[in-house]
């Protein structure tokens, strides 16, 4: 016995000192430290990269649900959605972490021996121009945030945690830092373009330039115009109304000079003017348009828009039909022969003597409006990869002399004709059906294979810049700058493209209008009538609203032989049966409340308003 | 001796297994901290659904400073378990229809405990009262304007099957512009189509009970002064 021990306490020696030899210590090979990493202008690009996949925030094409939140589009997936009122925290950022690597890189990137210093300056441009749009994203949610400079923080022991807390700086504050940090980034990067417009260069700097003043200016005056301002007491939130001419001024500024010198044109080669509007938004070979984008590619980097909501018709694999858009957008396309152009207008469904308005074909009521309707919509007969995509809800017979409506079964037949359509749309609580009466079109991809569930998927990207903004921009800085000529002249250049009749004078409501159609799912709205103090006038919560609430239009074929409306179209306006509720904005979601945790690890910040 | 350490080991574990049960387990909370918002004895009334009327509590003392949130029904009642202990109650910032007032409130909370929150509401509806003749109807009650300097923004008269109504949870609202509206007794006249009586009849009928309510909001507030729930007999 006492043998044994000592062989195992001899063997568990040998052990302890054999460990000393450092047989457990090798160094890890897949972890670099920063000398080795910015030692080489392939593994710089590398980090570069990884900072350029984190900054998709918001509405993303891998979340088909993030475009419903709106009355752009509607869930059709299952059930009823009971979405009524918005998170205190929707769509809030607080990537310090981010910019904390942005600082790393900026860091080592001035200590490396690897570039020239002339080389060094596009990539430092780079890094603070997505640093820039990581505090935008923070900052047009929250109001001003702690502003955190260029140095790296190193942590040695407790009591360095109170130098690294900062206070709030003011909303203006936390805006000017943006302008000024892309205005440097302009001054360090090339204005040449990038493949897909992946990479940002001078001219992205430049736009969200223009677009963090438009944003600052209408905050500084719309704001100040409720009757009671939202603002806290030390300006965190609440930019001061005298500023807003200072701001518009530079929106202009920096939107003209992206207009008149950068390389990027409203693109306007197709002489169909709905397909254009697509091509120009969603097609990356030979674009003009867009100036920034998240690009995706296969293999290892798609997206599940188009397999998540293309029409059953099409549908690659099992996956189709989770959300459409709603009538309320489809409504907000102007019709092309028009006295106010510039304004949407309801569709016509029934006559004042409350009989219906027939159709010749389904596509009629939208053929005859805004081609970018064509653009961004897929609409009843509407041409989605060569066939005309089908939605019919049911037939309108004539039973003892009255019109009745008819539905059944998807893809059912009655009178030797569609009773209702493979895709619906039908009322239901299943999934993989058409419920709004519509289809997206902006963003899915025609290219075959693209609803794969696995495998190919679809490479469309994300725009996040197009050069129409630009013109947006301009037209309503010179607009509240007092210059409805210029207005007038920019605001053209973006209708002209569209196919839509110039206006000759512009107003308030047909520039909240222009950017609805224009921008409609490319994440604007949501922000725009933020800035513009309208979401909690629109989204009022008022279950009777037409505006608040959901609406769909389904249509219906005519099949009654021998009457003169024989093979003619009906449509059905109703409320979105999916969407019980009215979208209610309440003006505390005008910001994003601060996180009891970020609280609790930084006494400095203040909480925003009504939270 | 090998039978003593076992021993040993054994007592020490069990010990230590006992012991263990009392450091890290607490009781759940008994005290009532129970409430209501009033203004000169009178409760003030409010939306109840959707956590609209909050208010926080504060516990100073403990390393994280995250408040306790109460929700306000829409009596103006509210009650929660807390720990006895000394805390502070203060509103949400600028969250109820009344004057915004972040005054703290301390609070002993011992065994069952009441408190007040004194706040200025800036309407206040009583007597309301409504009647449903065939399709015509009225609603009327007295507006009392607590806050000279403020202006109606708009009303609503509305009805619902449920005492869980409000201006957003209803089976029916009428909004009534503020010009229709001032201090003093107000008679709004409602007019249903046939649909909505029909429908209303259906309502009553399912549910034996139809509530009627009204709201007016101020342009300053972000939430509406309501009245009581009244009954509506078809």
């Amino acid at each position: 016995m006492r043998k044994f021990t000592n062989i195992l306490l001899i063997a568990s020696f040998m052990v302890m000192l054999g460990s000393c030899k450092g047989f457990l210590d090798q160094k890890p090979d897949n972890i670099y430290n920063s000398d080795e990493v910015f030692g080489d202008e392939v593994m710089i690009k590398s980090v570069l990269a990884n900072l350029y996949g984190r900054v998709n925030y918001g509405i993303n094409l891998n979340d088909s649900y993030s475009f419903t939140y709106i009355d752009e589009a509607a869930k059709m997936d299952g059930g009823p959605d009971n979405l009524h009122t918005y998170s205190d925290a929707l769509w809030r950022v607080y990537d310090y972490g981010f910019v904390r690597n942005c600082n790393q890189f900026l860091q080592s990137l001035a200590e490396t021996r690897a570039l020239t210093d002339e080389q060094k300056k596009p990539y430092e441009g780079e890094v603070r121009f997505l640093r820039a749009w990581c505090y935008f994203n923070m900052i047009r949610g929250l109001g001003g945030v702690p502003l955190m400079g260029d140095e790296v923080y190193s942590y040695n022991r407790p009591e360095d945690v109170l130098a690294y807390t900062k206070a709030r700086a003011t909303e203006a504050e936390s805006y000017n830092y943006v302008i000024d940090e892309c205005e440097a980034a302009y001054n360090l990067m090339k204005g040449d373009k990038t493949t897909h417009s992946a990479r940002a260069n001078k001219w992205t700097a430049r736009i969200l330039e223009a677009r963090a003043a438009i944003y600052a200016a209408s905050l500084a005056k719309y704001n100040n115009l409720l009757t009671t301002p939202i603002q806290t007491s030390g300006h965190e939130v609440g930019i001061p109304a005298e500023l807003a001419s200072e701001y518009y001024n530079m929106a202009l500024t920096a939107a003209k000079d992206v207009i008149e010198n950068s390389p990027y044109v409203i693109q306007d080669n197709d002489p169909d003017k709905g397909k254009n509007f697509y091509n120009a938004i969603c097609i990356k070979d030979n674009n003009t348009e867009v100036m920034w984008a998240h690009d995706y590619y296969y293999p290892g980097s798609t997206v599940s828009f188009s397999n998540a909501n293309i029409p059953s018709q099409y549908k690659d694999d099992i996956d189709n039909s989770y959300a459409g858009p709603v009538l309320n957008l489809v409504e907000m396309f102007e019709p092309l022969d028009t006295d106010e152009p510039g304004k949407g207008a309801p569709f016509k469904t029934k006559n004042a003597d409350g009989s219906y308005v027939f159709y010749n074909s389904c596509s009629e009521p939208f053929d005859d409006r805004d081609p970018r309707l064509y653009g961004t919509v897929l609409y009843p007969g509407g041409t989605f990869r060569g066939t005309a995509c089908e939605l019919q809800a049911g037939q309108l017979n004539l039973v003892n002399g009255q019109w009745t409506l008819n539905v059944g079964e998807l893809g059912s037949r009655a009178n030797d004709d569609i009773l209702t359509s493979m895709n619906g749309p039908k009322h239901s609580n299943q999934q993989y059906v058409n419920k709004t009466g519509f289809f997206f079109r902006k963003f899915l991809d025609e290219s075959p294979g693209s609803s794969m569930r696995n495998g190919a998927r679809s490479t469309m990207w994300w725009p996040y810049f197009r050069i129409s903004e630009a013109y947006t921009i301009a037209c309503e800085a010179s607009f509240e700058l007092g210059s409805n000529a210029d207005a007038v002249k920019y605001i053209n250049v973006v209708r002209k493209r569209a196919g839509v009749q110039d206006l000759s004078a512009i107003t308030f409501e047909n520039i909240v209008h222009e950017n609805a159609v224009e921008f409609a799912f490319e994440f604007h709205r949501w922000w725009d009538l933020k800035r513009w103090r309208l979401s909690h006038v629109i989204f009022d919560g008022d279950a009777t609203s037409s505006i608040a609430r959901n609406r769909c239009l389904w249509p219906y074929k005519v099949v009654a032989p021998g009457n003169e409306h024989n093979g003619q179209w009906v449509f059905v306006e109703d409320e979105y049966f999916m969407y019980p509720n009215a979208h209610y904005f309440q003006m505390r979601n005008y910001y994003n409340f601060i996180s009891d945790d970020w609280m609790n690890k930084n006494r400095l910040l203040v909480r925003n308003p009504y939270q | 001796m090998k039978k003593i350490i076992i021993k040993t080991a054994a007592f020490a574990t069990l010990i230590a297994g006992l012991s263990a049960c009392g450091y890290d387990n607490f009781n759940e909370p008994e005290s009532t901290l129970k409430g209501s918002i009033q203004y000169n004895g009178q409760n003030v009334r409010v939306k109840g659904t959707g956590n609209t009327i909050q208010l926080q509590l504060y516990q100073s003392g403990y390393e994280l400073k995250s408040p306790i949130t109460i929700y306000v029904d829409q009596d103006g009642n509210f009650s929660t378990k807390l720990f006895n202990g000394d805390y502070k109650l203060v509103t949400k910032d600028k969250n109820g229809p009344w004057v915004n007032n972040r005054d703290t409130i301390e609070v002993k909370v011992k065994g069952n405990t009441s408190i007040t929150v004194n706040v200025t509401p800036y309407f206040i509806i009583s007597n309301p009262t409504c009647s449903l003749n065939g399709s015509s109807g009225s609603a009327s009650f007295n507006i009392e304007q607590v806050v000279s300097s403020t202006t109606i923004s708009y009303g609503y008269v509305i009805v619902g099957h449920t005492s869980l109504i409000d201006e957003q949870n209803n089976d029916a609202a009428f909004q009534i512009p503020a010009s229709y509206l001032h201090t003093g007794s107000n008679t709004i006249p409602v007019t249903l189509t046939s649909e909505q009586q029909s429908s209303l009849k259906a309502l009553y009928d399912r549910y034996k009970k139809i509530s009627v309510r009204m709201s007016i909001r101020s342009t300053e507030a972000s939430e509406s002064n309501y009245s009581e729930i009244i009954n509506l007999t078809l």
